[in-house]
């Protein structure tokens, strides 16, 4: 396991969990001890997690309102079983159901969803609190005075 | 830097000197507590300083000469972090000024506003009201005999701050803030000090350096006027859990939504409160954000380095507490802010 270093396969999957104990056991011994392999696997990490922000950042949510009468259709109890009408038979209904919700819910982002409000970075308020926080007894002399944080502070 | 602006608020502090020396017992933890914070007002120094503050993701360092001329004018020159090497802060009664010899500029900061200088005695009550003092003797730091006084927070009974503070001239040489857990979250210390005069020239701004200034801002200690000029119906400022006081507020509109700051402090630690007009939550993204239940409403809680962040709505206003506290405290914090 030593004298040689881990492929890319055996990296991605060590990181996604998916090599059998035994091998994993290993893995992590030879990446404790391999500053190659260490590397590889820190550069292979941060892939994984710029490619899961990135997913995130285009993850779109179904409607809760769309989600729940989903929910409800499917807990409703079966009805008496009968022939239905034609348009009623799932071959013909399904495909125009699934239409007139896709129809819907591209209605409702068009029409109804609000603008997205306006927001606030968190670290803007971090940074005010820095500031103004200089005032209250006992509470100067930061390592790196808010005077310098936005300028050339190690932040 | 508060406390190289203190001559002004020498009286005030006599004031509430002998407000505690009218007590039944005598108060010479707090006594000594108030000579420290003065105490550059009449003392002149130089020294090199180390501070460090920590946390769990990651922990600042600085050092940095200090030369201090009582009253109020003091520099210091950074030797690190290498980012800050040769940089200078300047005081000036109540301005900084931020020197940068690389590119030849300055910047201007006011380091206090001008009310809050009243409310030093006011200062003196919260520590009183907040925190009992326990003072050892026969102690000593960089070669001086010192005092040793902790300021033990009177809710929780845990020691918050230790100060060792030089028995001749009272000034503090060693700085410790403490963690509920008591664990050490920020050390200030001197190494070197010497009292001695330091000339006024060391103390002047190079007048060929571009001169920037800060925006002005409405920050105010006349908290209940900054509210009612918020720009919309922001909740008035109240005492939160803990003996947390309002000091100063400001408001402004930022990215379009108004809101409303107000800086509490217990006498040791201070913790802003935001109020908007808006129903969104602040951007947390960055500081990977957990949800939290905040008086029965959704809300998120972050922790970007020693700073913790809560945040959350009640449906028309969005609130956001910001301090160096733990998530049990910005709760009860935020509990006593329900009517």
């Amino acid at each position: 396991m030593n004298d040689r270093h881990l492929t890319p396969d055996e990296i991605v999957d060590y990181l996604h969990g998916e090599l059998p104990i035994t091998r994993d056991a290993a893995v992590a011994m030879h990446l404790a001890q391999c500053r190659t392999c260490a590397e590889a696997r820190e550069a292979e990490a941060a892939l994984t997690e710029m490619v899961r922000a990135v997913a995130q950042k285009q993850e779109r949510t179904v409607p809760s309102a769309m989600m729940s009468s989903i929910r409800a259709a499917a807990e409703r109890p079966p009805q008496r079983a009968s022939r239905p009408f034609w348009f009623a038979r799932p071959l013909v209904a399904l495909p125009v159901a699934l239409a007139a919700g896709l129809a819907i819910w591209l209605g409702m982002r068009s029409f109804t969803v609000n603008p997205p409000k306006p927001s606030i970075a968190a670290g803007y308020l971090v940074d005010r609190h820095a500031i103004t926080s200089a005032i209250a007894p006992f509470a100067d002399d930061a390592p790196i005075p808010p005077v310098f944080a936005s300028d050339n502070a190690p932040r | 830097m508060r406390h190289v602006s203190l001559a002004a608020a020498a009286a005030l502090l006599c004031c509430a000197l002998s407000q505690a020396s009218a007590a039944p017992e005598p108060d010479t933890a707090m006594t000594l507590l108030c000579d420290a914070l003065s105490a550059p007002a009449t003392v002149s120094y130089t020294g090199v300083v180390e501070a460090i503050r920590m946390s769990r993701e990651y922990s600042e360092a600085s050092v940095y000469r200090v030369e201090h001329r009582a009253p109020d004018l003091t520099r210091r020159i950074y030797t690190a972090p290498p980012a800050l090497d040769g940089e200078s802060i300047v005081t000036r009664g109540g301005t900084d000024y931020a020197i940068d010899p690389k590119r030849h500029r300055v910047g201007e900061v006011p380091n206090d506003s001008p009310e809050s200088r009243e409310g030093f005695a006011r200062d003196a009550a919260l520590i009183r009201a907040n925190y009992r003092a326990e003072v050892r003797d026969g102690e000593s730091f960089d070669g001086r005999p010192t005092l040793s006084i902790t300021a033990v927070d009177r809710f929780t009974d845990r020691p918050l701050l230790r100060l060792r503070i030089d028995r001749d001239t009272k000034l503090v040489l060693d700085r410790q803030e403490l963690d509920v857990n008591g664990s050490l979250r920020s050390e200030l210390h001197f190494d070197l000090v010497r009292f001695t005069n330091v000339p006024a020239s060391d103390f002047e701004i190079p007048a060929e350096y571009t001169l920037t200034k800060a925006p002005e801002t409405n920050r105010s200690s006349d908290i209940g006027r900054v509210a009612r000029q918020a720009g919309f119906d922001a909740r008035a400022p109240r005492e939160l859990a803990e003996g947390f006081a309002p000091l100063e507020a400001d408001g402004g509109a930022i990215s379009g939504v108004r809101d409303l700051h107000v800086l509490y402090s217990d006498g040791v630690r201070a913790i802003s409160l935001f109020e908007s007009a808006s129903n969104s939550a602040p951007e947390m993204g960055p500081f990977h954000p957990k949800p939290v239940l905040v008086d029965g409403r959704s809300g998120e809680y972050a922790v970007d380095g020693a700073t913790g962040l809560l945040s959350w709505s009640d449906g028309t206003r969005c609130y956001t507490l910001v301090g160096e506290i733990t998530l049990p405290e910005l709760k009860l914090l935020a509990l006593s802010l329900t009517p």
